[in-house]
């Protein structure tokens, strides 16, 4: 029996996409694009953000496509079987990456659904701004809230690929039309050309700078869970005969579309509503601008509680679809190592559970893991176009994208988009040591236990890169013995 | 908004927007053209 065999397939093309859609945009689309943007130079950053799309964002859901597709198996299993046992610890690092952003991903999720019903009863936006965030935030509430969200995913990874689709067919076009309908509210607010004109006018010599650069690339490398190991978990229950190149394109330009909307969205409304504290707001920070600001923004407009229930429901659905990714993810692997899926479930809701306590009880730990998991994922890139140079370039192209049932062929531009792939990801990586050094001295940037620092980082990733390669050969081994799909031998 | 700000929204919004929706439609088209991989009629051989 195949590894694929017994868990399904999607039922067409357009339940996959739904679902893949559903994985890629999360909270990154919605709170820190327009934050991100706005404090990049608005039309300056969306320049190299459009860019980056086309060289990291689809290069690398496209390997993802082609290698879950190829290999039927999770991460791990994907790197064992296409370029050999030996590099499975590199598939090991994309997943434990994945499940460490899980445990905390699950505390964000809450978060959004504490709000959700917070907006529902009328709880917000309260007679003082912040004040539920203050009393919430770190408190057993956060506890309870993660364990529903958590309980809730893990409900619908339980009940297969098919369960995951008919949960996403329902959320992603709701969630999707709720943007729309905010986007249009926002920019029909009195004042909202103002937002328009910050987020779209490009100021040309900004292009210059460096940073604007690279916070686009790292907008796009975690927005669009491009190399973060989920797209190749899904892609194992796609059809035989699918296609992966129009579908990894359709998938990011989805992706970014979302984030286009959530930017005209969040910007026309600030500016609308509160355009002396523009600067304030969009330099609060992810947590401040979504559950401090929007609810004050949301409240000072016409039907502003309606409106608000609509941005943390899309808000819940985007996190929690996200989230059913990362779980699917952590089962999928254990499900290859030869464990039975109801039983590897169970482990998953166990350690989600326990191991995101305490980044729901202290958001200084949540910031910790959120910054060195994020890094993390630009290694988990990195190991992509590795194993694909690996392989070899030609080969990959020929033997999985161009495959059968491909509705485009693809040329030699993948070649040089993997060397880019890979080049942005090692540039990316030796930015943020440097600028994290900089930033904070080395004395400072090396002590471990500062949740932001270089040395807990540094840690973290020794930890775990240790264990991977120190039990490779116990990772490799699956419930189904490895064969190599091509490649050298 | 200034003119190079109107013209960077079209461009933006319709090179994302524009780029998804011709995308869309490439799959559509060429999904119409594709067996699945359940027969439609296994009654049929």
């Amino acid at each position: 029996m195949s590894a694929s065999e017994g868990s399904g397939t999607f039922s067409n093309r357009w339940g996959m996409l739904l679902v893949m859609l559903g994985m890629a945009v999360g909270t990154g689309n919605i709170w820190r694009f327009p934050r991100i943007a706005a404090t990049n130079g608005g039309g300056t950053f969306l320049i190299p953000w459009a860019i980056f799309l086309l060289t990291w964002s689809v290069p690398l859901l496209l390997v993802e496509f082609a290698m879950g597709k190829a290999a039927r198996r999770g991460p791990i299993g994907a790197f064992a079987t296409l370029i050999g046992e030996r590099w499975a610890w590199m598939g090991a690092w994309v997943a434990l990456c994945a499940t460490f952003i899980m445990f905390y991903y699950s505390v964000v999720t809450g978060w959004t659904l504490r709000y959700l019903a917070a907006a529902v009863v009328g709880e917000l936006p309260g007679a003082e701004p912040g004040a539920l965030w203050e009393s919430y935030a770190g408190s057993t509430w956060a506890v309870l809230t993660m364990a529903i969200s958590l309980g809730i995913s893990i409900w619908v990874v339980a009940r297969g690929v098919r369960g995951i689709e008919q949960a996403s067919r329902v959320m992603m076009p709701i969630l999707l039309i709720l943007v729309v309908i905010l986007a249009i509210r926002a920019v029909t607010l009195p004042g909202a050309i103002r937002g328009l004109a910050f987020l779209f006018t490009p100021d040309l010599a900004g292009l210059g700078n460096s940073r604007v650069w690279l916070e686009a690339l790292t907008q796009n490398a975690w927005d669009t869970g491009a190399g973060w190991g989920l797209a190749l978990t899904y892609a194992i229950y796609m059809r035989a005969r699918e296609d992966t190149t129009v579908n990894a394109f359709v998938l990011g330009f989805g992706n970014n579309s979302v984030s286009l909307l959530a930017g005209i969205m969040v910007l026309c409304t600030v500016f609308s509503i509160r355009p002396e504290a523009s600067a304030e707001i969009v330099g609060a920070g992810n947590t401040g601008l979504t559950f401090i600001w929007v609810p004050q923004l949301f409240g000072a407009m016409p039907a502003g509680r309606l409106f608000m229930a609509a941005f943390f429901l899309a808000l819940f659905f985007a996190a929690l679809t996200s989230l059913i990714s990362m779980v699917e993810l952590a089962t999928r692997v254990l499900v290859d190592k030869g464990m039975a899926r109801g039983r590897a479930i169970t482990w998953v809701a166990v350690a989600g559970f326990v191991l995101g306590i305490p980044s729901a009880l202290s958001l200084a730990v949540f910031e910790n893991q959120d910054n060195v998991w994020g890094v993390g994922l630009l290694l988990s890139g990195l190991f992509f176009g590795i194993a694909v140079l690996r392989y070899g370039i030609n080969d990959f192209r020929e033997r999985f994208v161009n495959s059968a049932g491909s509705d485009v062929r693809i040329g030699r531009v993948w070649n040089v988009a993997i060397w880019v792939v890979t080049l942005e990801a090692l540039i990316l990586l030796v930015w943020w040591f440097s600028q994290t050094i900089s930033e904070q001295g080395w004395a400072a940037s090396l002590d471990p236990f500062v949740p932001w620092s270089l040395g807990t980082v540094v840690l973290q990733f020794a930890v775990v890169l240790f264990v991977c390669i120190v039990f490779n050969h116990r990772l490799a081994r699956l419930a189904e013995p490895v064969e190599r799909i091509g490649g050298e031998p | 908004m200034t003119p190079a700000g109107w013209i960077t929204m079209v461009l933006i919004c319709g090179y994302v927007w524009g780029g998804v929706t011709l995308l869309v439609w490439i799959a559509m088209r060429s999904e119409r053209f594709k067996d699945d991989e359940a027969p439609s009629r296994p009654w049929e051989p």
